[in-house]
């Protein structure tokens, strides 16, 4: 939103805020009578990316592909297997705890499980003052009242609890919190998603209005492509762990080349009742995280899968102006909007049939 | 509710194609209702609707507005502190309410069937998919165990479950969501339902896999004639599926049509607020949302007049106090706003000129 030209990919790197480098991160399974670790979640896998100051980057995907263990990783929520997360030039893991709370926030899904019910909601917005022993008490509730008036919240409710307030409310509350302290970079972690339609534009306005007044910085992890679009600068895809591709939005949402984007923006419903369309449903299901596929993770699922794919993993490549992607066939896919080659029954039998031999486990 | 107005409610509520229809499932002014410890929550309040055979009406609107509660309603799975307290449920020249519980269970489950969202709680976690839908049978039909096997294989074949011969003995835990989705489908329908009743069958589902489950419901509801009474909130999934849509708020319909003149051109405030609300890929990335201002009003502090009036951007005088009525505009689909006006009572047939004049110029 703040920035413009979001797919000019070489800007001077201090324009850059946050830095993804080769993030891996694995989840250890334990089994067995004596619980040793037999097998590994590759909940991410050699994750990259920069993120740049004022603008939103979205992860999106489906449930299990790693988005939301790539966002607490770089709040230092869990510790990285491997790589690492640069802020502003810093390496997150060597900065001070309470130096990184100040600067990166989150906002979560669930905006009634994520605040305490036994808490005033001034206390909720005010804790973080508290612990970084900011002003004094009433320099304190100055701020909170501040910043509810800013995300819409009456700061005559100071001294009420989380259950008197509706999920918009709340949500708006959760946004309180993270913004108190004035970090640089928020990371919205599905933040509309659990709320009912009509209340979730409103809160994308919102986030779009802090981001004009605060200068913030987001990362926006969601499922759901139309907001990801709507909020989104730039956005990357991810599968199984890995970036399937990336690129700024119009150009994601124009010229989209993954088979597995394409599908994922296919199967979205139009509310258009006019609209015939022809749609590429992709068959099988996300195959298990802790034994992905060999060659490219995407081949279960994959219409226009070859021998290479099954083979070889393909790389994250640029095709123009930051326009990444991770596909052995996409030079082979006309570049503007021909469509996927549909199906045969047999191969669609046949995958259907690799991809039950994969996910029962 | 009317019977505070001292206003009958209009005897037709429903789109005027619905009703010449030839009518499957016909609910008739259904009061369904909640006793809490500081009152009673209406949460469905003199609501209508009809099925016509083989067709699919939509059921539109957000979380409390009491579209689950009337299909549940529908299917007499209401338990106390709920009571249906007033209203007619035709089934094919039946009122369900007047059945014994003994002759509901032989309709529930066969004549229609119903699918929730989250099919993790809705299937028994201690039997295994084969007896789930096992069970079914054994209480519909008189099947012989041989029968009764085949019989679910075939249904799990029917709804794209690979290799049924081993997963008729896999437990839910041991399913994707996907794949569960599919065993509760395949429950369903295991007595080839007229009507299946689906409750926001995709919404705890990844698209993609959301969109193998759309297909499937087209391509059995193609091939077996059955119709569908979808419970949604995505007005995505309900212009792909629904001939009709009727679209509710705090336990009432306020707009009944069928689905293309209801994209085409919304007429009460809400359906439109919620249609423009939401974005889509089409959305224009550099200007603002327009939102529906405020929140759903608690359903134990209902204003007296029209309850969309805190949010309507459109609201005047006459809705603070007066509750409108739902009424049929001219091109047949029916709608519950006063900017719409209403017709003298006993006009059921042709409005007046002046009426029609009025309501053409509003509703441009």
């Amino acid at each position: 939103m703040a920035t413009e030209a979001a797919g000019s990919g070489n800007g001077a790197p201090d324009d850059v805020l946050l830095s993804v480098q080769s993030l891996t991160k694995h989840f250890p399974v334990r089994g067995g009578i004596l619980l040793r670790t037999i097998a590994h979640v590759h909940a991410a896998d050699e994750v990259s990316f920069d993120i740049k100051r004022g603008e939103t980057f979205g992860l999106v995907g489906e449930s299990g592909c790693g988005k939301t263990t790539v966002g607490r990783t770089i709040l230092r929520i869990y510790p990285p297997t491997s790589g690492q997360i640069l802020f502003g030039g810093e390496d997150v893991s060597k900065l001070d705890r309470k130096v990184l709370a100040r600067n990166m926030q989150i906002i979560f899904q669930d905006p009634y499980g994520s605040l305490d019910p036994r808490i005033t909601v001034g206390g909720i917005i005010g804790e973080g003052l508290e612990v970084h022993g900011m002003g004094s008490p009433e320099e304190r509730n100055e701020q909170i009242r501040e910043i509810m008036d800013i995300v819409g919240i009456s700061s005559h409710y100071a001294q009420r609890y989380p259950h008197e307030f509706s999920g918009g409310q709340r949500q708006r509350i959760g946004i309180a919190r993270a913004l108190v302290l004035r970090p640089q970079f928020l990371v919205c972690d599905e933040p509309v998603s659990a709320l009912d339609v009509s209340i979730q534009s409103q809160i994308l306005n919102l986030l779009r209005d802090l981001q004009g007044e605060f200068g913030l910085t987001y990362l926006f992890i969601a499922h759901n492509l139309a907001v990801v679009r709507y909020v989104c600068d730039r956005v990357a895809v991810m599968y199984l762990g890995k970036i399937v591709e990336q690129a700024n939005t119009p150009e994601l949402f124009g010229n989209a080349i993954h088979p597995y984007t394409r599908a994922l923006m296919d199967a979205i419903p139009v509310p258009d009742p006019s609209e015939q369309r022809e749609r590429l449903i992709i068959p099988g299901e996300l195959p298990s995280p802790t034994n992905p596929p060999q060659g490219c993770r995407f081949n279960t699922r994959c219409a226009v899968a070859h021998d290479v794919c099954f083979n070889e993993e393909p790389p994250l490549r640029d095709y123009g102006d930051g326009h990444l992607v991770a596909c052995h066939l996409a030079d082979d896919f006309d570049r503007r909007g021909t469509a996927l080659p549909q199906l045969s029954s047999e191969m669609h039998d046949a995958i259907t049939d690799s991809v039950q031999s994969s996910t029962t486990d | 509710m009317s019977e505070e107005n001292g206003v009958p409610e209009p005897r037709m509520q429903l789109p005027e194609r619905v009703e010449k229809g030839d009518l499957l499932l016909s609910v008739r002014n259904l009061r369904t209702h909640f006793r809490v410890r500081d009152g009673i929550v209406r949460a469905v309040d003199g609501v209508s609707y009809a099925i016509e055979r083989g067709k699919t009406l939509g059921l539109v609107g957000e979380s409390g507005c009491g579209k689950s509660v009337s299909a549940l309603s529908v299917m007499r799975l209401i338990r106390p502190p709920g009571d249906i307290v007033d209203g007619e449920v035709v089934w094919q020249d039946r009122d369900l309410r007047q059945l014994s519980d003994r002759q509901m269970r032989s309709v529930r489950g066969d004549e229609i069937s119903m699918i929730f969202q989250e099919p993790m709680t809705a299937l028994n976690p201690v039997f295994n998919t084969g007896n789930q839908i096992g069970e079914v049978l054994r209480e519909h039909r008189d099947f012989t165990r041989k029968q009764r096997y085949e019989r679910i294989i075939e249904v799990l074949r029917l709804v794209g479950i690979p290799q049924p011969e081993q997963r008729i003995k896999a437990y839910p835990h041991e399913l994707s969501g996907g794949m569960r989705q599919r065993v509760m489908i395949a429950m369903a329908l295991a007595c080839e339902p007229q009507l299946l009743l689906a409750d926001e069958p995709t919404t705890a589902l990844d698209v993609t896999i959301q969109a193998q489950i759309l297909e499937l419901i087209r391509e059995i509801r193609a091939r077996t004639g059955m119709a569908l009474l979808l419970i949604t909130h995505d007005l995505g999934v309900i212009a792909e599926m629904a001939d009709d849509v009727a679209v509710m708020y705090t336990g009432e319909v306020v707009e009944y049509a069928d689905v293309k003149s209801l994209f085409a051109a919304p007429k009460h405030p809400y359906t439109r607020g919620l249609m423009t609300s939401i974005p889509s890929l089409v959305t224009d990335r550099s200007e603002r949302l327009s939102t529906i201002r405020g929140s759903v009003p608690h359903m134990m502090r209902l204003p007296l007049g029209c309850l969309f009036q805190s949010r309507c951007p459109e609201a005047m005088n006459i809705c603070r106090d007066n509750r409108p009525q739902l009424q049929r505009l001219d091109d047949g689909r029916t709608v519950r706003c006063h900017l719409y006006p209403q017709r003298p009572s006993g006009h059921d047939g042709e409005p007046l000129p002046q009426a029609r004049a009025t309501a053409g110029s509003v509703a441009s």
